[in-house]
């Protein structure tokens, strides 16, 4: 009797597979079709470096290099000069060489003014490693580019159409920070 | 200082040729399927049909220059019906598999990837031959021959609808056994002779594997013999009507599919070419044209198989007729269409077990093997001989 009971056990483990697969093949493909549809992915990741300029086109950097300091790879090269119209540093001069930089985001979480920041564009491949050393100019059109960046000092950021850089709601923001105001607010209220 | 360009300024942009993911086109695969069958009927009716039967009407059979052209031209034919089936079921398989797993599978030539198969061949085709200079080099060219010429023989035995075959075989199922029986030859001669330790195992495991299933197979295909009165697949199908033999040979039946599946060396029994254990098993050295005969022969039984379960069991060309003479012509492609509509639903069903389960461990094969199948296909050729008996007396 035992072994009809093995077979039908058998069969019933295999009738439950089949089906299982059979409900498979009605979901839609988790497939990413990378090169040819870009996914987003959230800004919170460190991918490219951006430096954000204000609304008005002026730096935020102020040229305090913090950023140059604390990298530990020393990627990071600023030459600067002193503001002929006001107090402070303008930049002169911001490289920064991605071949080498390891990608640790410390001098995102130096910058005191969220100058430099993460982006969600990701797409480093070159064919000359010296392509790779990235000057001001290319930082700067990459923040311009950027819809949305973070910092550990603002979180993230975003620009609306009209060009404007506000903060992003906080759904948008990591570490769950909506779920912990919603908490927040239900204690309040009860 | 040279300036690292933008993403948008790269010299290569991607570019997906014949499928856009943000627009799927389901519609588009499926007509490109029906299209596929439609073109598998065809080369059906031309191979099965309409060939044989000119050469019965005018009688050129009968002069050695006539059956000499008839062998040619339906040696011919046999091929390309191979061929296409090969191409479809390859895309077929690859595509399911993809649905399955929750990809999308081959998806780069034709609509939705549905001409990938083609252009592999074409790459096959275009490859080097190689053969490594340490293999028994006559064994190791003759092998992929032997294994595609059993499948390709297979195919003369089949009957799509009445009147409509290659070959008219008094002892067809006896003609299956033995033909298909060579197919293991190829496989072990193939493994061994390439002088590869993996290639080594597969031989071994397909030997073992091969002529373990072959006898529950053959108690199988003669447990219907018995119970139809005839080795012919003609009579036996005509001895379906009013029932298939699926009720009755029931256990039979069981016993066909697990051996066949066994035979064909699809997933839960692929051990003489699991991928995961010993690199590709029998043909790991096998490159170019030689490989694509392995894998043609592969999905020719993909589609034989099917084929002769559903002549043996489901009552291989029945279907409604709508008052058509069943000898005309029109019956007969309605007849073929319904034959290859069931070797398709068991085709799927092959691809869906393919696609579901493990693959089982050496002992554990040769357990089922021996222990289970034998004995219940003899329980199938006593159900079988004992419901003959009452089918004389009533
Ligand atoms: S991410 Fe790290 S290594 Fe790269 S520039 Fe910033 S501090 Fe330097
Ligand atoms: S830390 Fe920020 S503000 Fe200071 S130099 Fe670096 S980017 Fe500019």
């Amino acid at each position: 009797m035992s072994l009809f009971a093995e077979v039908w056990d058998a069969v019933k483990a295999v009738a439950a597979g089949l089906e299982t697969v059979h409900r498979r093949v009605k979901q839609p493909p988790a497939t990413e079709f990378y090169p040819y549809k870009k996914p987003e992915i959230p800004p919170v990741s460190v991918q490219f470096l951006a430096l954000i300029q204000n609304e008005d086109g002026t730096d935020r950097c102020v040229a305090c290099l913090q950023c140059e300091r604390v990298c530990p790879s020393q990627v990071i090269t600023i030459e600067r000069k002193r503001n002929p119209e006001g107090k402070g540093f303008v930049l002169e001069r911001f490289d920064l060489d991605f071949a080498n930089c390891m990608h640790c985001a410390n001098c995102v979480e130096a910058c005191p003014v969220s100058a430099i920041v993460t982006v969600g564009e990701f797409e480093h491949a070159v064919y000359d490693i010296n392509f790779l050393k990235a000057d001001k100019a290319f930082l700067d059109h990459i923040g311009h580019e950027a819809k949305i960046w973070y910092s550990p000092k603002f979180g993230v950021e975003m620009r609306t159409p009209e060009g404007k850089i506000v903060k992003a709601p906080p759904e948008m923001q990591p570490g769950g920070l909506a779920e912990l105001l919603k908490e927040a607010e239900g204690g309040e209220g009860a | 200082m040279s300036r690292m360009p933008l993403p948008t300024e790269r010299l290569v942009q991607p570019r997906l040729v014949g499928y856009d993911p943000t627009r799927p086109k389901p519609w588009l695969e499926r007509i490109a399927y029906a299209l596929f069958f439609s073109a598998l009927w065809v080369m059906v009716v031309l191979a099965y049909g309409v060939v044989p039967t000119v050469f019965r009407h005018y009688g050129w059979l009968k002069s050695p220059l006539g059956f000499a052209a008839y062998a040619v031209i339906e040696a011919v034919l046999a091929f390309l019906l191979a061929a296409v089936v090969a191409l479809i079921l390859i895309v077929v398989l690859r595509k399911y598999l993809g649905k399955v797993q929750e990809r999308v599978g081959p998806m780069h030539y034709g609509p939705a990837g549905v001409f990938q198969t083609v252009f592999d061949a074409l790459k096959l085709l275009g490859k080097e031959d190689f053969a490594p200079r340490r293999v028994d080099w006559l064994i190791f060219r003759l092998a992929p021959a032997i294994v595609f010429v059993s499948a390709f023989l297979l195919m003369v035995a089949i009957p799509v609808a009445p009147g409509w075959l290659i070959a008219d075989l008094d002892v067809g199922l006896l003609y299956i056994v033995a033909v298909s029986t060579l197919g293991a030859y190829g496989v072990v001669l193939g493994g061994l002779s390439q002088g590869n330790k993996w290639g080594l195992l597969g031989a071994f495991r397909a030997g073992a594997q091969l002529v373990s299933y072959e006898v529950p197979l053959a108690i199988a295909l003669l447990s219907v013999g018995v119970y139809a009165g005839s080795l012919r697949f003609v009579d036996i199908v005509e001895h379906q009507y009013g029932l298939w033999h699926v009720v009755p040979l029931f256990l039979s039946f069981i016993v066909y599919l697990v051996a066949s599946i066994a035979e064909l060396k699809a997933t839960p029994f692929d051990l003489p070419e699991a991928e995961s254990e010993i690199v590709a098993g029998y043909n790991t050295e096998y490159s170019g044209m030689s490989f694509a005969f392995f894998f043609l022969a592969e999905f020719v039984e993909l589609f034989l198989l099917p084929g002769f379960m559903v002549l043996l069991f489901f009552g291989g060309w029945h279907g409604p007729l709508f008052g058509l003479d069943p000898t005309s012509f029109a019956a007969g492609l309605l007849q073929s269409f319904y034959f290859l509509v069931k070797v398709a639903v068991w085709v799927w069903i092959f691809l869906w077990i393919r696609a579901t389960l493990p693959r089982f461990r050496d002992d554990q094969l040769m357990d089922l093997a021996w222990k289970g199948l034998l004995p219940l296909s003899l329980v199938g050729l006593l159900v079988a001989a004992l419901f003959r008996m009452f089918l004389e007396v009533l």
